[in-house]
Order: structure tokens, then sequence, then C-alpha cells
């Protein structure tokens, strides 16, 4: 970022809304300036006059003038960014926090699981992992949604992205928690798509997001089939404001989710106060 | 650097003499307390500096309430802030790691404190809810000013510490102190940091109290101690070290508008996010993760213990919570009524 002043946003022009299931939507936005993140990094989006809260880009990170956030209708700033409309003026501020790290996953086997809009930054590092697919040994990409009408991204998760499987070692497991009668995949909690994974988990890392519940459960079924907590990379999420470690709002003990994460191997929190919350 | 002696009336001439530069704040008393107001030429007559510090901590001058954060706003004031305690520059400085010394800068707090001098003081009569000594803090600074003063019988002692300090006092042609007098200075320190630990004998504050509280995180006395907190914020909003500012967007259809405002993390909604989760719903955990946050997670965020013992938030609680007594509680296993009955002023 380019501004002296680490409050001033970005402008960015609203240039799409994609409803991608009924509670969520994704925003394509096309900043004034060209926009450079790292998968796993997060923004603060401005709804003027409104609000800002903490996202993270679902789009790939190689595409810079153009970025895509997905939105959970939660609160006030979410219900605000649902209802944008093409040419909307929003603002950016950002990129903050550590991104995944991809130079660490060069040579394993990659775990993705994904839960509701938790796929929102698994999609973005989807596509950087696609993009350097020769340093991975192979992707196993889990994810899970209520229904199928919750699914997000479905033509990508549910149809194109399948194509991928016949040029690279990745696979899918894809579930919902109930299913409906055109349902092809299979049906049960996310972390029932972990059993029986075809992976050597001494050579892998996992990478969770979803909400709360869902990264706490599976979490718990990473380290009963025997991933090491180091090797476990979740996506936290906190109150934030400033994003650059100042407001203090954010802290997992003493960590800043904005500065020291949003990604964290849960063996640097797991003995941390309210985790999980 | 160097020490001076200026008798009280020339130093009365001294700080009015900074007035047409600059906006020169002093303590005066009120109610037994002392409070900073801003020194007018014909008004010094109540001034008290040298006795304890103020009502106010310096986080009121560079980290105001509420301020504009976007657009940037105009930051032209000079200032002297005449009578600051070591517990306050001591808190100035997690501000300064916070706000100046991280890899972002905040934009006002960056142009005040680069236009404001600080004439600090050795305390000479603490409160009885000072406990500086006990956190490994002395009543008196020794660094994070451009001028300390002890206050003598007949004037003052002046110490530089900086190289703005020494032009404050140039055109006064001050005398170097004698050493008689250094060693009053020195009896003088040392009778007040006796004085404070005196007060504080009957608390339990280890010297190493981070350890401590770390292991002690989740003790069951934490269920009693907040039991009289009324969450308002008072301790926050006085805290010479707490930080914490939500933004508020107040933008226009011309541009971003924005604004910075304190907060506090003993309120309900402070961590809340917008599913309605929170990961401290209960006022026990956010009393306990405000005091951690002090005595444990500044002192990994900053080298720098976050508390610096100036008992703002003991003598500002509407609950009458004495936070040495919470500590004690905890360190000795002790279930005890945390409150004071009545607290010395001045």
């Amino acid at each position: 970022m380019n501004h002296s002043n680490i409050y001033e946003p970005l402008k960015c022009i609203v240039d799409n809304v994609i409803e991608e299931s009924p509670t969520i939507r994704t925003v394509v936005l096309i900043p004034e300036k060209n926009f450079v993140f790292r998968a796993g990094q997060f923004i603060s989006v401005t709804v003027p006059g409104i609000g800002e809260a903490p996202f993270t880009p679902s789009s790939s990170p190689a595409v810079t003038d153009k970025l895509e956030v997905t939105v959970m209708k939660v609160g006030r700033v979410t219900n605000a960014i649902h209802n944008l409309k093409k040419g909307d003026i929003v603002g950016i501020r950002g990129p903050y926090g550590k991104p995944y790290p991809l130079e660490k996953f060069a040579g394993k086997e990659v775990l993705l699981v994904g839960g509701g809009v938790g796929l929102a930054p698994i999609r973005s590092l989807f596509y950087a992992l696609i993009d350097t697919a020769e340093q991975y040994k192979k992707i196993v990409f889990c994810c899970g949604a209520k229904t199928p009408a919750d699914y997000i991204y479905k033509n990508e998760v549910l149809g194109c992205w399948h194509d991928y499987c016949s040029k690279l070692p990745l696979s899918f497991r894809i579930t919902v928690d109930k299913k409906d009668e055109n349902w092809k995949f299979n049906e049960g909690l996310v972390t029932k798509t972990l059993e029986n994974l075809d992976i050597d988990i001494s050579n892998s890392v996992a990478v969770v997001c979803g909400p709360p519940v869902m990264m706490k459960f599976v979490t718990l079924k990473l380290l009963d089939i025997g991933y090491k907590d180091s090797d476990i990379y979740l996506s936290m999420e906190r109150k934030m404001y400033c994003g650059v470690g100042h407001c203090r709002h954010c802290l997992i003990g003493p960590y800043f989710v904005c500065k020291d994460g949003p990604v964290f191997t849960y063996d640097l929190i797991k003995n941390e106060p309210g985790v999980w919350a | 650097m160097a020490i001076y002696f200026i008798e009280k009336n020339r130093f009365e001439e001294l700080i009015i003499s900074w007035v047409s530069d600059y906006d020169v704040f002093v303590p005066f008393e009120r109610n037994q307390q002392l409070f900073y107001e801003l020194l007018l030429p014909n008004n010094t007559e109540n001034f008290s500096a040298g006795l304890v510090r103020p009502v106010q901590p310096l986080k009121f001058f560079f980290n105001p309430f509420q301020e504009r954060v976007v657009p940037e706003i105009e930051v032209k004031e000079k200032r002297i802030i005449i009578g600051a305690a070591n517990c306050d520059l001591k808190g100035l400085k997690i501000l300064d790691r916070v706000f100046i010394e991280g890899d972002y800068k905040d934009p006002n707090y960056e142009k005040r404190r680069k236009n404001t001098f600080i004439v600090s003081i050795d305390c000479t009569q603490p409160l009885s809810v000072c406990f500086c000594k006990t956190l490994g803090i002395n009543p008196y600074p020794d660094s994070g000013f451009d001028l300390n003063l002890t206050k003598l019988e007949n004037g003052f002692l002046i110490e530089t510490g900086s190289e703005n300090g020494v032009k404050l006092i140039e055109k006064f042609a001050l005398k170097p102190s004698s050493e008689s007098l250094i060693s009053e200075r020195e009896k003088i320190r040392n009778q007040s940091s006796a004085v404070i630990l005196k007060h504080n004998e009957q608390f339990h504050i280890p010297s190493n109290i981070t350890e401590i509280f770390h292991k002690l995180f989740f003790h069951k006395n934490w269920e009693e101690v907040w039991k009289t907190c009324v969450q308002c914020g008072s301790c926050t909003n006085i805290c010479p070290s707490c930080v914490c500012f939500f933004l508020e967007d107040i933008s226009k259809k011309d541009g971003f508008m924005k604004s910075k405002i304190w907060d506090s993390c003993l309120l309900p909604g402070y961590a809340r996010m917008a599913s309605g989760v929170s990961p401290r719903p209960l006022l026990a955990e956010r009393y306990r993760n405000r005091l951690a946050c002090k005595y444990q997670y500044m002192v990994e965020n900053f080298k720098m213990i976050g508390c610096t013992g100036c008992g703002r938030c003991i003598a500002g609680c509407p609950g009458k919570i004495d936070k040495r007594k919470v500590l004690s509680s905890i360190f000795e296993d002790k279930v005890m009524d945390v409150r004071y009955e009545s607290l010395k002023y001045l």
C-alpha cells in the first residue's frame, strides 16, 4: 500500500455481485490501482458511512486488477456489502497479516479442508497451489456445507475444478451435512471426509478454514489421525479494526490475528484461552 | 546528561518564558488531586509540580479519546508538559511501542510526539494507591524525558535528558548543581521509594509477576475477584498504557472519513464478532484478560510490563476494586474482599 496514512482506504468500484447461496455473496471489486496480495492475507473493506470489516480475498492472488471477497450476511457491514450494486464505491486497506507459507508446503502432500464460507480463503489458496502445482506431491481437497444449496463456488468446487484432476495429483472429497435428491457427492460432516485419507500424513500439511465449531472438530480429527499440531494451518477469525497490531481487539493470548496471523499453526495457539470462540 | 539548580522564582520565570512559543501544561491542585491545566502567565500560584503524578496520564495529550484519522488532521500545536511522573513516562513508552515503533505508524500520534516536550518530576508525595516500586519501576525517571525536576526546599534540580531539553533551558545559563544537592536528591528519591514499599507491604506482588501470572491464569479465584466490577471502563480510560480503540466510519459521498475512538476490553461488545460469538463472553474472563494484557501479553509484545503501578485504575474504580488485592488473592491463593475502604490523596 502506497498511502502514508495507514487508515486511508484504496478506492474500489464494485464490478459485480454474485449470489453464491441464500446467505453468501461474492463481490467483485476493481481497485483504483493494482492490488497485490498473497493467499491467506486479509483486507479491511470499508462500506462508506456504514463501517469496516476484515475479509480474506477469495480470488486468485495472480490477478491484481480485480479482487473478489466472499461475504456471509451476519451483521451490519456484511448486510451492507450484500446490498452493493455494480458501480458502487467501497474502500480496501491491506493486505495485512501473514499468508499461507507456500514455500513450506513444497515437496509435501497438501490437505485442504474448507467448510461453508470458509472456502473463501481456501479458494484463493487453491488457485495459488494450482499455479505452482509441480511443487507439491499431492493435493487433497475436502469440503463441506450444510446442504447442496449452501455450497459456494458451485461451478468450480462441484464442476470445473475437477477437470484438473486428470492432469494433476489432485483429488476432491465433497460432502454435505444433509443431501437432497440431486446430490451426487457424499453425505455427512466434513470430518467424515478425513477418514481413510490416501495421504502420507508424516509428509503432509493440513489447511483448515471454516466456522469455529467446524475448525475445532476438524483439528481434533486431524490430530486423531496423526497430524502434528505444527502441520495444521488454521485461518483464525477475531473482531478487528486497525489491521496493523495497534488496536488490540484481535489478540488470541499474546498473538495478534492481524499481524501474527490470520494463518496460525495449531501448536502456537492451542493453549491460549478462547481459541475456538 | 547534566544536572542544574534553579531557585523557585527563577523556575517560574523559566516556565513562563516558554509560554510565548508553546502551550505549556502544568499540574494544579484541585480537591487534593493534581490536574494538568494550560499555564497562563498570570497564574502560577497553585502550580504544584514535584509532588506526584497528576490524575490525567500522558495518553490524554498524545492519543485523545476521539479524533479523526482519515483524512489526517493537522497537528500544529507545540507543547510542553510539566509534571509527568516516571510511571507516566513508562506508560508513554508503551504507547510509542504501539503507535510509532512498529512497522505501521499512527499519523497523528507521530506528529504530536515530535511537537511535544516532556518535563517530568520525581515523586515526593506518593499516593496510597501508588505501587510502581513493587513492579520494579522507580518513583523517579532515568530516561524518556527532555527535562526532569526534583523539588527541593528553595527550588528545583533540573536534569537534562535530550537535546531539546538542553535548548529549553539554555537562555537561562543555569548553574550546575552542587554535589550536596545531588545527594539531597538521592535522599528524596530513596524516601519516596521507601514510602511506596511501605504502602504496599500488605500486598503480594512478586518480582517475577509475568511468570507467576501465566502459571495462575486458570486459578479459581479469578471467579471471585471481579464481582464488584460494573464494566464502566474507567480503569482502561484512565490507564497510561491502555491503547485499545475502535474505528468508526463516517465517510460521505465525497470521500472516506474515519474516526479513532477509545475502546475498553471490559465491555461485552469489545471482542464480540458479527456472528454474536465472543472469545470472552463472561465478565470474569474479560476482567482477567485486562490484567493478562498488562502483566503477560504486553511483556511478550513489547518486552515491557504493561502496568506502571500508577494506581489510577484503583483510584478510579467505582466498584472499589484494589488491583493489588486482586493479585494478592490469586498469588496467595486466598479468597478475600478485594475492595478498598477509602483512599488518601495529597
